[in-house]
């Protein structure tokens, strides 16, 4: 039955705040978006029908706080809960809840996120649904010699890792055998400190693996999409900088795999709502099973960009109940996308995040280019929160024709007032090697010559001073002028004209 | 007005600095270097640069950042520079002397007193930002004079940290 949504609460901040309240206002849906103190005066807030502050100051008292946010929904007549990505868009206990208040969850059911949240039940549904996973084991209980002789047998190097948490926490990689047994008992101790649980896998580590990922969507009359992939390889820390659809150079019994059993895994756990099933590739184009994502993810603008699909709208459609009216083999496959994260954060100085005041924050409208921000200019960033501040997708027919269009955009925007990655993202787009395509996740790693100062000829350092002593210490300049904060962001549906070009 | 720049670990220095308006002139050992700012637009600078050679380039700079230290984050043509303005060479060495917070972030630890001797490389305070530690090392053989923060402090980008005794620098 099809129960129409009227008025959404979404449970998080910024950009992902503002995306999902623009859907919502294409449906005529109200919107109710909560802040906390501080932040009275960020465009999610201002442009929502509705916005509540929510009491408390640290994370656990706010966006985290699961009783809080349901209460507010209640308080506001909201029949829906869009969680957006991070926060509580994979707690099972904050669906179920949900659930449990007479609210809808706008993403897939407390039991698949539980199921997924889960390493080793993910592993073992994934096999079941004939999902290839990558070759291991668990060493728990196991004779050392048993270890030794199933370590030989996956062949080094294997990669050790806890099987609760992530973010490279209690992560190990062993080239030789006889490191084996230490570097087992040293993750285990880390994976206990930090995780509470010291269980850990041995697994076949790749070499020059590549990220990619499969968009999927199921609604609740047993329809399964994919919505082609992603390659997020270029990675820092665990986290990506920059995703693009297609992947290059796959060939098509990979598309074949990868597409076939993500389905077969949406099937084997009754998936509903968006989701990704993230693949490690190996140099062969052998792919394996890594994680799902039982959530909107960050770069969903990609694939909105080669679909022409608003992907926030579907959840929506699904929530409701509706059977999707799309057909696998017409979801089209338009061009080429990338997406560059812009970060609060100093590339030459090992990520370290910045903060301050956006004295200058502007993004010019152009033909194939999507901003996704949540923030305008003057406005601080602190570093109490995600260091993304702003989502560049660029589109266009192809490859080499998005990598030119989105490096011109890159010099034409103007974000100052503190370090941010910029200069990397230029950097990357000029690279040889990423416009070659198809790098692995140690691009980062391999290419230190990105993450440096320049190297700087006579003239370059004229520049430099003379850039430092016209702008003088204020922050300010004096022909900074107002940017036009009444539309930070395009959205897809604008965009008849991001999709022709 | 500043005479003296660091940039990264090298220092140019200029027998004088005059600007007026959109023009500025760099003097040193007789010869001017001239760079007018056509444009400003935002963050961004279009300058011209004249060498004394007559020989002129044009290039847009982007100011991603100023602190009150005079300390400038610059990028161009995909290139990243830090220039710290100093009003001679002797601030150059006081400057050196001087440990400060690369980034806003909390005091996790204290590794060093005053009066320690300290060697290069050597960790003297670790600060933490969004979860993420840094070290701040000594990049030089030297006496610590003062330590400016303990454990628990929260730090501003350019607050000063430590400072070192300058007669025992090396």
């Amino acid at each position: 039955m099809i129960k129409p949504i009227k008025k959404v609460l979404i449970a998080n901040r910024a950009e992902i705040a503002l995306r999902i309240m623009r859907s919502c206002k294409e449906r005529g849906i109200s919107t109710v978006s909560v802040y906390t103190q501080g932040e009275e005066q960020l465009p999610h807030v201002l442009q929502a029908d509705l916005a509540v502050c929510l009491q408390g100051t640290e994370l656990s008292e706010t966006y985290l706080n699961i009783d809080q946010i349901i209460q507010t929904a209640l308080n506001h007549q909201c029949d829906a809960i869009h969680p957006g990505y991070g926060f509580l868009s994979e707690n099972a206990v904050f669906a179920r809840k949900v659930k449990a208040a007479g609210l809808r969850f706008i993403g897939p059911s407390a039991e698949v996120i539980e199921l997924m949240g889960d390493k080793k039940r993910a592993r073992s549904v994934a096999e079941k649904a004939g999902v290839p996973l990558v070759p291991g084991f668990s060493p728990a209980g196991m004779p050392a010699e048993d270890i030794q002789l199933k370590a030989q047998q996956i062949g080094f190097p294997v990669m050790i890792k806890a099987t609760a948490g992530g973010g490279g926490k209690g992560m190990r990689i062993v080239h030789e055998p006889n490191q084996l047994q230490s570097a087992i008992k040293q993750a285990a101790a880390e994976a206990k400190s930090a995780f509470g649980h010291d269980e850990v896998l041995v697994e076949k580590y790749l070499v020059e693996p590549r990220h990619i990922e499969v968009q999927v969507l199921g609604d609740h009359h047993q329809q399964y999409f994919h919505l082609f992939e992603r390659d997020c390889s270029v990675q820092r820390r665990h986290q990506k900088v920059i995703e693009e659809s297609p992947a290059v150079g796959l060939n098509e019994q990979t598309y074949k795999t990868l597409f076939n059993t993500a389905i077969a895994l949406c099937k084997e756990v009754n998936y509903t709502n968006a989701g990704t099933i993230e693949f490690i590739m190996d140099r062969d184009q052998k792919v394996y099973f890594l994680e799902m994502n039982t959530r909107l993810q960050v770069e969903h603008p990609v694939t909105e960009a080669v679909t022409g699909l608003d992907l926030v709208s579907l959840q929506i459609d699904v929530a409701e109940g509706m059977k999707l009216a799309i057909e696998q083999h017409s979801i089209p496959k338009m061009g080429h996308a990338i997406e560059l994260r812009l970060y609060a954060e100093d590339p030459v100085q090992q990520f370290m995040p910045t903060s301050g005041v956006l004295h200058h924050f502007e993004f010019p409208k152009w033909p194939g280019v999507r901003v996704d921000t949540g923030y305008t200019q003057s406005l601080e960033v602190s570093n109490r929160f995600d260091p993304m501040i702003a989502k560049i997708i660029v589109k266009a027919e192809s490859r080499k024709a998005c990598m030119n269009r989105a490096r011109s955009y890159l010099q034409a925007i103007r974000v100052g007032g503190f370090v941010t990655n910029l200069g990397l993202l230029q950097r990357i787009l000029s690279e040889e090697d990423f416009l070659k395509g198809g790098v692995s996740t140690h691009y980062l790693q391999e290419h230190k010559d990105l993450l440096q100062w320049a190297e700087l000829a006579e003239e370059d350092a004229l520049f430099s001073i003379a850039a430092a002593l016209f702008h003088g210490v204020s922050g300010k300049s004096a022909g900074s002028t107002q940017a036009d904060n009444s539309m930070p962001f395009m959205l897809p549906t604008d965009l008849e004209e991001f999709r022709n070009v | 007005m500043f005479s003296a720049f660091k940039i990264q670990d090298e220092l140019f220095e200029f027998d004088r600095v005059t600007k007026s308006g959109d023009s500025l002139s760099l003097i040193r050992e007789e010869e001017r270097i001239q760079v007018h700012c056509l444009r400003r637009e935002g963050n961004k600078l279009l300058l011209e640069l004249i060498m004394p050679s007559n020989h002129r380039i044009t290039r847009w700079v982007d100011v991603l950042q100023a602190t009150r230290n005079h300390e400038f984050r610059l990028l161009f043509n995909h290139k990243e520079s830090m220039v710290n303005a100093l009003h001679d060479a002797t601030e150059a060495e006081a400057e050196q002397a001087d440990y400060r917070a690369p980034m806003t972030a909390k005091v996790v630890e204290v590794l060093v007193n005053g009066g320690d001797q300290v060697e290069s490389g050597q960790t003297l305070i670790v600060l933490e930002a969004m979860k993420l530690q840094m070290d701040i090392k000594a990049h030089d053989h030297a006496r610590v004079s003062e330590v400016s923060v303990k454990v628990g402090d929260q730090v501003q980008q350019g607050d000063l940290l430590i400072h070192m005794e300058e007669e025992h620098r090396e």
